[in-house]
């Protein structure tokens, strides 16, 4: 069953990408739907079986590289932390699924989408379900490729053209890094297996320890937008809306993330790593929000938004609050998408126009996907109460009870960015929503909420927003 | 949905019956859970009682339990 999570993906990415023709648009649609409506059940079962039960399981399928000290098997790993990760990213994909065989029902091109968005969503779950840190890095640079392949959709476009490369090379940057942290990791321990890494790393030289932490920082720096690494996230606003709610938003940028929770064992070992990350994740946070002051593009203030975002999950990892940081991923996700899945529908209603100082007084038009996007909000700002409450808030407390230079350090600019966010999230809505109407009067005409399969998703990650 | 025409002639799409029950029903859901939350942990979270004081409005516990 577990392994079968991951299958159903993969399947109706083959099936959908090179049976396309044969199958048809619609074809496409049922068959990614299901497979992926299938996943999330067993991940669901999953999740009650190892997370709640406490059973973990590992599965050995056979040795791949077995060359003297090096010994790498295809060997997956389901403890809670994979399966935690398995129900954003599964929840998340389903819904963007559902959400694209409307938002992109006119595009001619929709078999190679749905191949793309269920590749991506098989290359996640490798990632998070490795055992040792060689098939996670297979899953690491998949998804790498699928996000250049998805944010690259419009490919006559050259913008796409560009967001796409920069994407792809600014994360080749951190996969250096990466590629010589797993180099240094088996030179210390002969081994990639994360059993064999966590069991000895008690008994390393912390100098090591410090240089594996920061080269694995670095990956985690690009995949996961960190200052200097973050510019590619606003630039791959270029791919369809679907896109940037996956993985701008819910999973892609969550890999970092992942990868520095999973190495905690190496990091809790390295205090001078820990500041670092702290540091890092704080500034960006403080530093993305203040960009996110300034756009005026509905999607890159959401980007920006999920820069700062994830600065803070940084810095609960920092904090060596690793569990809470995980919540700040999950709760994030379900948000974000949220709001990235409401921008694409007013974005829809409203002729294509993402510039919202063109747009205003869509509450009427659109009472819906305002609530919706309100939901988010709010949750995006800590509410107390609602979902994003309890992450947030707890990373800015956690901050604060450090007692040391980098927790106060962390405090403040938390404090403030959490201020900040207040202020862009609701320029967003009030501009976009409330104030008088700034757009042409033909666009208003003809602006209307979305069908079942948008208003579905929207009303289920709303949930998840206020209840999760 | 049109029910008779404006004089300035401006007639939108306004949204249907369904799409506002639903998001007022989501709206209200939201409220509701918020309002009720806190009114269960409001003066926990601004300090005005201990979380290990019992929950807001019930009376005060008999000594057997």
């Amino acid at each position: 069953m577990y392994l079968s999570i991951l299958i159903f993906p993969l399947l109706a990415s083959f099936v959908s990408g090179f049976l396309g023709r044969k199958i048809g648009i619609t074809g496409s649609h049922i068959l990614t739907c299901t497979c992926l409506t299938i996943s999330s059940i067993l991940a669901t079962i999953a999740f009650y079986e190892v997370g709640i039960c406490g059973s973990p399981v590992s599965i050995y399928l056979f040795s791949w590289i077995d060359s003297e000290l090096m010994s790498i098997s295809w060997e997956f790993l389901f403890d809670q932390l994979t399966v935690s990760m398995f129900i954003p990213v599964l929840y998340i994909s389903t819904l963007i699924h559902i959400y694209t065989t409307s938002y992109l029902s006119e595009d001619p091109h929709n078999q190679r989408f749905f191949s793309y968005l269920s590749l991506f969503t098989f290359f996640m779950l490798l990632l998070v379900s490795g055992a040792n840190y060689f098939v996670m890095f297979i899953g690491w640079e998949g998804i790498g490729v699928v996000s250049y392949l998805l944010i690259n959709f419009y490919y006559t476009r050259i913008q796409a053209n560009k967001a796409a490369i920069l994407a792809l090379t600014m994360n080749r940057v951190g996969d250096m890094g990466l590629s010589i942290g797993f180099f240094a990791l088996f030179a210390f321990f002969g081994s990639l297996d994360y059993s064999t890494i966590f069991s000895l790393a008690s008994y390393m030289n912390e100098t090591a320890l410090t240089i594996i932490s920061l080269l694995l920082l670095m990956g985690a720096m690009a995949k996961s937008a960190q200052i200097p690494l973050h510019s590619w996230l606003p630039g791959s606003m270029e791919a369809p809306t679907p896109v940037s709610a996956l993985l701008h938003a819910a999973t892609l940028v969550t890999a970092g993330l992942y990868l520095l929770v999973r190495s905690s064992p190496i990091l809790e070992y390295s205090p001078t790593a820990l500041l670092i990350i702290t540091l890092i994740g704080s500034t960006t946070a403080f530093f993305a929000a203040t960009c996110g002051l300034v756009q005026n593009d509905l999607k890159r203030i959401i980007a920006f938004s999920t820069i700062s975002q994830l600065g803070y999950m940084v810095m609960a990892v920092g904090l060596s609050q690793y569990n809470v940081a995980l919540m700040h991923v999950v709760n994030h996700a379900f948000f974000k998408a949220l709001l990235f899945l409401g921008a694409g529908a007013v974005i829809h209603s409203f002729a294509d126009e993402q510039d919202i100082r063109k747009m205003g007084g869509l509450i009427k038009f659109l009472p819906f996907t305002y609530t919706t996007m309100l939901i988010g909000s709010l949750s995006l700002l800590a509410t107390p109460w609602l979902t994003g409450f309890y992450s947030k808030d707890l990373i800015i407390e956690l901050a604060f009870g450090q007692y040391a230079f980098s927790g106060i350090y962390a405090y403040i600019l938390g404090s403030l960015t959490a201020g900040l966010t207040a202020f862009y999230s609701f320029r967003l809505i009030s501009l976009v929503f409330l104030t008088v109407p700034n757009g042409i009067k033909k666009v208003y005409l003809n602006s209307h909420e979305s069908n079942m399969a948008v208003v579905i998703p929207l009303a289920i990650l709303a949930l998840f927003s206020i209840f999760f | 949905m049109a029910s008779g025409s404006h004089p300035s002639g401006f007639n939108p799409h306004l949204p249907g019956f369904r799409y506002q029950v639903l998001s007022k029903l989501l709206g209200a859901s939201m409220w509701f859970f918020i309002l009720y939350r806190a009114r269960e942990d409001g003066p926990k979270l601004l300090g005005l009682r201990h979380p290990w004081e019992g929950h807001g409005h019930h009376d005060e516990h008999s000594e057997g339990h």
